[in-house]
Parts: structure tokens; C-alpha cells; sequence
């Protein structure tokens, strides 16, 4: 029997197991590719000639580094999707708990307690398969294709530094659905109607920023491209997040008017029965 | 002498909530659609009240309201002569939903995924009680909502009758002293709805709870006269039902002898 809201994120947990797994699988493939790379060079470089391979290792970590944070974001924002058909399927239930006496906090804990479980066992499955990794299939792929690999050992220091940056940033992207969670009312459990909204009719303030900071890099890139300056990186680095993220905004809110406009000649040609269904998954 | 007697339980009976001149309209387009219009009333400590009216007369605003799951536009709600200035914001709201209220729901609104006596326990659950306390008082509720043996089922394996039940053991469980059904007995039976009302009855005798019923159903109201005190809702207004049906006895008078 439950006893504690930790309990309750416990069944949770269990009862959703499909929406779970999925979030930790992806957590694991991220961290596992970011663990492996990063341990694969430290260990190159120490295995190289620093010196002569300095410059050119410190430009791939830069880039690796820019990957790892494009990487987790995009994790990020799946769990975060994957948290939003929870928070479908559970709207009711969570009104309902607001309804009997459950504060803002209860809802953020159970929510987050749930994320710090995932995260948790995401990030450690992800270093445990980098080092399976690169302990065993490293060898025996090379002994496969006849391989020679750089004689250079895991780093430990550096794969735990990357575990704990990337449970550190996945928890903090995690504050987004248990924020959002905690903001469900008490009044919709009341109505039988209650029919929650879907639609992204008008790109929100939020994608309209991030369209316009990603069109200004850019053009600041452009501009500045000649002068070879570290800032260029940065620019095209920011405006490259910012257009990734307001592009997958404006899709969203693309999407059903496009389907929409489609419906009519997807109707005559495929019939009344795709037309039913596909308008009722796209929610029009 | 009978009289005077029941003037003195009267007097001796504790004012628990007094709702003053509650007001609340909403906005339909550019028309301004009145939910409940100047409400007044006093529920006092062990009381049954039952508010009957048709679909859309103001009775489940007025149970929101008093839930303080919705605020009015005016008046206000004074709990053991007590005015709170901010009891219908958050956090205060969810406070006194939490230490105050009972909700029992039409569609029993249970949790899927817990077992009935998760259910219970959850309003305990989300005081932090400690476990020992949880497992015994959840037994006891167990006991007194007849559900002993069904602890450890969910509630998709539930009658509706057994559900509300739940439902209502899940209410009671933190005794609150208040507790609001909002047409419990919507999605029963007629013999159900009279062993739920009944059981509704039991436990406000034993726990001396006040309960505020919220029914549209005459097949409900008729047994609930006979327990509850009864208020009649219309368009937003409150009236005693008695003083309703003398009212409209004595204008069927005066027709009768205008005739």
C-alpha cells in the first residue's frame, strides 16, 4: 500500500512503464554517445602527440561539446513530449488530487520525483553501456574488421565529470514538465467536458523570440564571417539552437492547418474513413 | 415546552459556515449570465443540508464556490465565525480545501490507478501522516463504508455503488467539517442512491460532520426531505424549501377562493 508521494510516483512509474522506458532508453543512447566520445578523447590525447595534434583535438572537443549540448537538448525536449501524453492521460487525475486538498508542491514533488528516477537510471544505464562499450565491442569490432585502436585505457575522471554534467542539465530541463504539471487546476476535475487544448493556432511570443534571436546570429554571422574571431562559433552555435527550437515550434503550429487544408482531397481520394481518422488525430 | 426545547438545541448549535450574500456571474459573450444572485445561509455543526434545483439554477457554482474551487464576485464565506481575507487564492485555497473540505463527486472520481484503500488513504497521504496512522485509519473508514474486503481492488473492478462508497470514505477520512456531494447518487440506481444516502447519513451522525448536498434528482430529494433540511435553487436564488411550498399553498388559496 502507498504511503508517501514518493509511493505515488512509484505507481506512476509502474503503471506507465511503455512512456518510462522509452524516456530512459533515450537518456542512455544520449550520455552513452557523450561518455564514448569524450573518454575516447582524453584518451587520445593522451596516447598522441599533443603538441604537434594540439589545436586540431581542441577544435573536435569544442565541437564535441557543442554536439553533447545539441544532443541533450533534443533529449530533453523528447522527455519533455513524452511528459505532455503523461500529462494528457493524467490531467484528470492530478485535478482531482488538487481537487481533495493537493497543493502546487505535492503535484511539483511527485512529478519531479519521477524525473529524478528516470534521469537517474538514464544517465548510469548510459555511462554503464559507453564503458561496456569501450571496454569490450571496441576490441572485439577491431578484431572483427582487423582494426588497430589507439592504446589508450577509459578515462574514468572524465566519463564520471560527463555523467554527473549530463544528469545535471537533463534534471534542470526536467523543472519544465514539473513546473507545468503543478500548474493543472482543481476545477477541471469538476467538469465533465473539460476537453484539454491542443491546438497551436498563433506561434506564441516564446517562438516568435526564439525565430527572431536565431534570424539576427545569423546575420551577425554572416556579417562578421571574415574576421576568423572565436565569436563566430558562438553565433552560429546560438543561432543554430535558436532555429532548431523554433522551427520545431512553428511545425506545431504549422501542422494542423496544413492537415487541414489537406483533408478535403485526402477525403476524395482515400475515402471517408481516413478523412475521420486523420482529422481526429490531428484534434480538428 | 417542545418548542422551547428546540429552541434551545437551536441555540446551542454551533454556526460552522455562514455565507453572506454571495454573488457570482459570468460572462457568456457580451451578455452577463447570473450564477447565483445575493445567497445567504448559516450550515451549523451536524447539519444536513440539501440544495435541490434544475440544470443550470447555480447549485454546483454555489458548491464550487463553498469548495473554494471557484471565487465569487462578491460576499463572503465565514468558517466558525472566522473571516479569512484570502481564503479563495492559493495557497490559502488549497489549505482549507485540504483541513476543511469533504468532496464527493458525481462521476466518484477516484484515482485509476490506486487500489480503494490508496484511495482512502490518499488525503491522509497528502497531509504526511505517518504510515502506522495511515494503515489504521483507512482499516476503520474500510469498515464503516462496508468495503473490507475490497482493499486491495481497483476501482475499474468496482460497482458504481461501491465506487462512490470509496469515494465517500475517501471524503470522510481526514473528517472534515464540511463535506459537499455534488450529485453523489448522478450515475446510481434508485436503491443504491438511497443506501448511499443513508450511508451519508450514518456518518455524519457518528462523526458529527455537516454535509451540504447538491441534488437535481426528485427521486433523491424526496428521502433527503426527511433527513436534511432543504433549500430550493432558481436562477441563481436560495430559497427554504418549506417556506417554497407554503408560499405556494397560500397563492393556490387566494386563487382558489378568488374563484
Amino acid at each position: 500500500m502507498i504511503n508517501s508521494l514518493i509511493g505515488l510516483s512509484w505507481r506512476w512509474i509502474w503503471r506507465n512503464k511503455g512512456i518510462i522506458i522509452s524516456m530512459v532508453v533515450s537518456i542512455i543512447l544520449s550520455v552513452s554517445l557523450i561518455v564514448t566520445l569524450f573518454a575516447f578523447v582524453e584518451s587520445t590525447k593522451l596516447s598522441l602527440d599533443v603538441e604537434s595534434a594540439g589545436l586540431n583535438i581542441k577544435l573536435f572537443i569544442q565541437y564535441i561539446l557543442v554536439m553533447s549540448i545539441l544532443l541533450l537538448m533534443l533529449t530533453s525536449y523528447l522527455i519533455s513530449s513524452n511528459f505532455e501524453i503523461f500529462k494528457h492521460h493524467y490531467q484528470r487525475q492530478l485535478a482531482i488530487m488538487r481537487t481533495i486538498g493537493a497543493s502546487k508542491k505535492h503535484i511539483f514533488k511527485i512529478i519531479w520525483s519521477m524525473t529524478l528516477f528516470i534521469n537517474l537510471i538514464g544517465t548510469i544505464g548510459g555511462w554503464t553501456l559507453a564503458w561496456l562499450a569501450y571496454s569490450y565491442s571496441n576490441k572485439w569490432i577491431a578484431n572483427l574488421f582487423n582494426l588497430k585502436l589507439l592504446d589508450g585505457a577509459f578515462n574514468y575522471k572524465m566519463s564520471f565529470i560527463m555523467l554527473a554534467g549530463c544528469f545535471i542539465v537533463l534534471q534542470v530541463f526536467m523543472l519544465i514538465p514539473a513546473y507545468k504539471h503543478a500548474q493543472i487546476l482543481p476545477i477541471a476535475a469538476m467538469k465533465e467536458t473539460y476537453i484539454p487544448s491542443h491546438h497551436h493556432s498563433q506561434p506564441s511570443k516564446a517562438e516568435k523570440v526564439l525565430l527572431g534571436i536565431s534570424v539576427i546570429c545569423l546575420l551577425l554571422y554572416v556579417v562578421f564571417s571574415d574576421t576568423n574571431s572565436g565569436s563566430n562559433a558562438l553565433l552560429l552555435f546560438t543561432s543554430i539552437i535558436t532555429g532548431v527550437l523554433g522551427l520545431i515550434r512553428l511545425c506545431m503550429t504549422c501542422i494542423p492547418k496544413l492537415i487541414a487544408a489537406i483533408l478535403p482531397v485526402l477525403r476524395k481520394v482515400f475515402g471517408p474513413t481516413s478523412y475521420v481518422g486523420v482529422k481526429m488525430r490531428a484534434g480538428k | 415546552m417542545g418548542i422551547e426545547i428546540e429552541i434551545e438545541i437551536e441555540m446551542k448549535q454551533k454556526t460552522l459556515l455562514s455565507v453572506n450574500h454571495l454573488t457570482k456571474t459570468y460572462q457568456q459573450g457580451k451578455k452577463q449570465q447570473p450564477a447565483i444572485s445575493d445567497v445567504c445561509f448559516n450550515v451549523y455543526e451536524n447539519e444536513f443540508l440539501a440544495i435541490m434545483g434544475t440544470s443550470g439554477s447555480g447549485k454546483s457554482t454555489l458548491l464550487h464556490i463553498l469548495g473554494m474551487i471557484d471565487s465569487p464576485d462578491k460576499g463572503t464565506i465565514t468558517i466558525q465565525n472566522q473571516l479569512e481575507p484570502f481564503m479563495f487564492e492559493e495557497p490559502h485555497a488549497t489549505a482549507f480545501r485540504a483541513e476543511q473540505i469533504g468532496f464527493v463527486f458525481q462521476a466518484f472520481h477516484l484515482l485509476k490507478d490506486l487500489t480503494v484503500e490508496e484511495n482512502i488513504a490518499l488525503p491522509l497521504i497528502l497531509k504526511g501522516e505517518s504510515e502506522k496512522i495511515i494503515k489504521e485509519k483507512v482499516k476503520k473508514q474500510l469498515e464503516r463504508v462496508g468495503l473490507s474486503s475490497w482493499g486491495t481492488y481497483f476501482p475499474g473492478q468496482l460497482s458504481g455503488g461501491q465506487q462512490q462508497r470509496v469515494a465517500i470514505g475517501r471524503a470522510l477520512i481526514t473528517e472534515p467539517p464540511v463535506v459537499l456531494a455534488d450529485e453523489p447518487t448522478g450515475n446510481l440506481d434508485y436503491n443504491t442512491s438511497l443506501e448511499i444516502l443513508e450511508l451519508l447519513s450514518e456518518l455524519k451522525t457518528t462523526k458529527g460532520q455537516s454535509i451540504i448536498l447538491v441534488t437535481h434528482d426528485p427521486l433523491v430529494a424526496r428521502p433527503a426531505m426527511l433527513i436534511a433540511l432543504c433549500f430550493f435553487m432558481m436562477d441563481g436564488l436560495l430559497m427554504n424549501i418549506l417556506l417554497l411550498l407554503m408560499l405556494m399553498t397560500w397563492i393556490g388559496l387566494l386563487k382558489s377562493s378568488k374563484k
